[in-house]
């Protein structure tokens, strides 16, 4: 029988017809939904990526806001603990009625029996607040490494003042010989020294150095326990002004200049690498700079760091100190940190803000003393040379004098 | 009275059955040499009676006191040990170690009695000469000799001794063993362990032949001592010449197993 | 073969310990006259003796600081070479030290924990606390870990070696960590005397006091264990009890001086070999006390020489000795090769 009769040619035919129609109508609906789906896909990825960016641009903001808390909060502390310490002294007009009995930064409850009269200094930033305050005619001996004001190594050498041992190794018996009415040490290496000589009956008192805070009333509680309370708030007024000079000149560019803070990377040590953490003064000299510490989410003083963190967190700015010669010359040390590798994608090295602070120069910041304003001045013009009508090309890479700023009246705060 | 009983007593040693159902009685007076391959429990016998390692089954008398209530302080009164393994010297010298031998019976300070005692123990081994050389510059020989006459110095009842002739030269193994003999006929018990047949043939009064933790035979040498047994104990073919004052056992050729 | 040997022995016992009693004297003196303040010897002497005749000031330098420092050395130097002598004869190896059951890492750990995790340091007594625990936390687990082998002297080095490098590990972590607080680490571990007051002589004195007389005692147990636990039963001794006390006997006495002055390493290893070298002897009869009094002149030396090149600091006080004594201990051993 032949398929193919009329019939069924005609069915087939009618058949043929109706899928084709079907087809021309179902494809190109199906096409078009595909591509549709296709575009919506592509917005639901544009739109995660919309929200990652978010999420990130929203950190960044928290981040920022912390950091302009903190740095706000950093300098609101210090103008309390000023303003306190202000406050409980400057009413005192009369002398200090002895005995009075002191905490000191170990804890220790200290009777100071009478006004003393030999001091003995065990670490250089104490020997610059002794003089600072005007008690310098009391010191009977310093550590090996005081050596500011200049005088100090003078007044060794004539005799005058005795050297009493070294940082961690403490001369009990030097000290002794001395018999001081007073020894000042720092709490940290020098802790069982303070107890043995404390032992052997000497007046000891470990002096905190943790924050720029603590530097303020390490230099109030020497200025009470020898009696020199006015002279002590006087210093403190100074750097109070020098501070606050440096940071409202600073706050004032940034917010004029819609500037983004500067990220400082400070060295204390490049094998292992040491650098600040919260704990340090040095974190808070940074701060009151202007500047943001990129490790001071770290809450210890000194910690270790890996070189693989400094190139994450991307530092504008780097400073080191010249380790003493250790590693070299300041140029040595210098290319050292330049030639490190993979940290040619630093914005700092690229920008080749890389600074060595050397000679008596560098001592300025890493003595929680008197200095410390200077110190935070110094820091603020490195950072931020604008403000201060220098060019950033103009701050060399090795920084062995300060740079001359003579006016600290400070400029009111633009709101 | 018998000196020794050694009643049923199995021990294990390191997850080993190092010693297994071992019955002995022995006297004083009398001669003993352990023989057996590697491993067939020789030492561990030996330091069983010195209380160096405690049987998980059967008890071990001396004068018919169980060795398990005897405090190792009284014991060695009873029974002296000696070891050949050896380490450090630490600078001790041959008069040390003699001397050591009095530790159970003198006080704090050494008297003139002891210095005697140790003297003839020297003698005895004639090695007096060396009284104050290191003990680890002597030869294996001197050492051996040295520590064997603080065993003499103990004048302990029961002398155990655990591979005498090792590292001797053949005139050594010969002193050693005369000394040894002499002992025993002075009344003490000797037991000493060997690899070696033919010199422990000739000196003990009694054999024991031991393989894998048991004994095969225990008795008089010339009675015990046969070419069969040497056979099954050691792998070993051998001649044994019977008719002389002791057996002369000739060790002919291994057997394949 | 006229002379008794005893007799010999003693008479150079008691030849030895009065040669070395002088020279411990002569040291002594030597050591309390030198300081910052070089304090001339017969100034020295009239203040021993007459405290009431000298200037204040010399007189609490003297009597204060000179004469605790120079006891303590005494009686830490006794302790740490009694200390050694035990650990070399209970683990029958020439070069085994008081800190072969990991004391020293144990200490460590202990102020580590305590410097780095406490924000100030809790008082005067907290690193000795900690030192102290650290020391004996260590050397429980190392007899432990021995005991799985049945105290037998390898078990004992074993145990020693995995928990000294565990402990150091941890403390070296720590150390980390702490950042700066690592110098002040450091610088306790590298031992010292700097710290000896009154108080703490007296401690070290007392300990010596009632670890020393016994250990006389014991000079029959411990020549028996040179010879291994087989021939040492035999003489009526227990080779694991003797090896028991005496392995507690050396930790107290390793863990006193390593709580109060730092790890004081080296006096304990070679003051054994040069007493036992001097005598001609390894009778502990003998060697014993002479050891003691060696261990006391080498940490006085060392202590001595530590202030007078350390000037106007000083020196630590391990650094000093071996750099001394290194020379002569591979000498030592020198000689002993040529003999083997």
């Amino acid at each position: 029988m032949n398929i193919l009769s009329a019939s069924n040619t005609r069915y087939v035919i009618s058949l043929a017809i109706i899928v084709i129609i079907l087809l021309a109508v179902t494809l190109p609906l199906y096409i078009e939904i595909n591509s549709l789906k296709d575009e919506i896909s592509k917005i639901h990825n544009d739109i995660s990526t919309l929200n990652a960016n978010s999420q990130q641009l929203s950190n960044s903001i928290s981040q920022f806001n912390s950091s302009i808390i903190q740095l706000n909060m950093a300098y609101k502390n210090l103008e309390n603990r000023y303003n306190e310490l202000l406050k409980q002294f400057s009413s005192l007009s009369e002398s200090i009625k002895y005995p009075i009995t002191i905490t000191d930064a170990l804890g220790r409850s200290v009777t100071i029996v009478s006004k003393p009269t030999r001091v003995v200094s065990q670490a250089p930033s104490i020997t610059e607040i002794l003089f600072a305050i005007g008690a310098e005619k009391y010191i009977v001996g310093v550590d090996q490494f005081s050596d500011y004001p200049p005088i100090v190594k003078d007044l060794v050498k004539n005799g005058t003042i005795k050297i009493t041992g070294g940082f961690s190794t403490v001369n009990i018996e030097a000290i002794v010989a001395l018999k001081p009415d007073i020894v000042f040490m720092t709490p940290g290496v020098q802790t069982p020294f303070v107890y043995r000589l404390a032992e052997l009956g000497i007046t000891v008192v470990a002096l905190k150095e943790d924050s720029v805070s603590d530097v303020f009333d390490s230099i109030m509680l020497v200025g009470r326990i020898l009696d020199k309370v006015d002279n002590a708030l006087n210093v403190l007024s100074t750097m109070k002004n020098k501070i606050t000079y440096a940071f409202t000149k600073v706050e004032n560019y940034i917010k004029l200049n819609n500037i983004t803070r500067i990220k400082v990377y400070w060295e204390v040590w490049p094998e292992p690498i040491y650098t600040v953490g919260s704990k340090s003064f040095i974190n808070d000299m940074i701060t009151l700079a202007g500047g943001i510490n990129i490790f001071s989410n770290i809450t210890s003083g000194y910690p270790v760091i890996s070189s693989e963190e400094v190139i994450n967190k991307a530092p504008d700015v780097i400073i080191s100190s010249d380790h003493g010669g250790v590693y070299g010359t300041p140029q040595d040390v210098l290319n050292m940190i330049r030639n490190r590798t993979g940290w040619n994608t630093i914005p700092a090295i690229k920008n080749n803000r890389v600074y060595v602070l050397t000679g008596q120069f560098g001592s300025m910041f890493i003595r929680p003393g008197p200095r410390v304003a200077d110190a935070i001045l110094q820091l603020a013009i490195i950072f931020y040379p604008n403000a201060f009508n220098m060019s950033i090309s103009s701050i060399p890479n090795i920084i062995s004098a300060p740079f001359n700023v003579t006016t600290y009246i400070s400029p009111l705060i633009i709101s | 009275m018998v000196k020794l009983i050694i009643d049923n007593i199995s021990v294990n040693y390191n997850s080993i059955q190092a010693l297994k159902d071992i019955n002995i009685k022995l006297e004083k007076g009398t001669m003993v040499s352990i023989i057996g391959p590697n491993g067939s429990g020789k030492t561990t016998l030996l330091r069983s009676i010195a209380k160096i390692v405690k049987p998980i089954k059967g008890t071990i008398y001396i004068d018919n006191k169980n060795l398990n209530n005897i405090p190792l302080k009284e014991l060695a009164h009873h029974v002296s040990y000696t070891s050949p393994t050896f380490k450090e010297g630490f600078d001790l010298t041959v008069g040390d170690i003699v001397f050591m031998g009095r530790y159970p019976k003198t006080g704090f300070i050494m008297k003139h009695t002891d210095e005697e005692i140790v003297n003839k123990a020297l003698n005895t081994f004639h090695i007096k000469h060396l009284i104050n050389r290191k003990i680890e510059e002597l030869s294996d020989g001197e050492r051996q000799k040295a520590l064997l006459a603080r065993s003499l110095a103990q004048e302990a009842e029961i002398i155990l001794v655990d591979e005498p002739l090792a590292h001797l030269d053949l005139k050594a193994q010969l002193e050693v063993l005369k000394i040894l003999k002499n002992e025993a006929n002075n009344g003490k018990l000797v037991i000493i362990t060997s690899h070696t047949i033919d010199l422990p043939a000739k000196y003990s009064d009694i054999i024991i032949v031991m393989k894998k933790g048991q004994i095969l035979a225990i008795g008089k040498p010339n009675e015990i001592l046969t070419e069969q047994i040497i056979e099954n104990t050691y792998n070993i073919k051998c001649k044994i010449i019977k008719n002389y004052e002791y057996p002369i056992v000739m060790l002919l050729d291994t057997i394949s197993d | 073969m006229n002379v008794s040997y005893i007799q010999s022995k003693y008479s150079r016992l008691i030849f030895s310990v009065i040669i070395l009693f002088i020279l411990l004297i002569i040291i002594s003196i030597l050591s309390i006259s030198i300081g910052s303040s070089f304090i001339n010897v017969s100034i020295a002497i009239k203040a021993l003796i007459d405290p009431s005749e000298v200037n204040q000031t010399i007189k609490i330098i003297i009597w204060d600081i000179r004469i605790p420092r120079t006891l303590s050395g005494i009686f830490v130097g006794m302790l740490m070479a009694l200390a050694g002598l035990y650990m070399q004869t209970i683990t029958l190896n020439p070069l085994a030290d008081p800190y072969l059951t990991g004391m020293a890492s144990g200490a460590l750990l202990g102020v580590s924990i305590v410097i780095v995790l406490s924000p100030i340091i809790f008082g005067p007594y907290i690193i000795t606390i900690s030192a102290f625990l650290g020391a004996i936390t260590a050397m429980i687990i190392t007899l432990t870990i021995a005991s799985k082998f049945r105290l037998d002297p390898i078990g004992l080095v074993l145990g020693g070696i995995a928990v000294s490098m565990i402990f150091y590990s941890f403390s070296a972590i720590l150390q980390f960590i702490g950042g700066e607080k690592m110098v002040t680490i450091i610088i306790w571990s590298l031992g010292s005397l700097t710290t000896a007051s009154w108080q703490r002589t007296w401690f070290v004195f007392i300990t010596t006091l009632i670890l020393l007389p016994p250990s006389l005692l014991m000079y029959k147990q411990l020549n028996a264990l040179l010879l291994g636990d087989e021939n040492a039963q035999t003489t009526g001794i227990n080779p694991k009890i003797t090896r028991l006390i005496s392995l507690i006997v050396a930790s107290i006495a390793t863990a006193v001086t390593v709580s109060m002055f730092g790890v004081i390493g080296f006096v304990g290893l070679i003051s054994p070999h040069l007493a036992r070298l001097t005598l001609k002897s390894g009778d502990h009869l003998l060697v014993l006390p002479l050891t003691c009094l060696i261990g006391s002149i080498i940490i006085l030396l060392s202590d001595t020489i530590a202030r007078i090149i350390g000037s106007p600091g000083e020196f630590p006080l391990t650094p000093i000795m071996s750099l001394i004594g290194a020379p002569l201990l591979l000498y030592l051993m020198g000689r002993r090769w040529k003999h083997g």
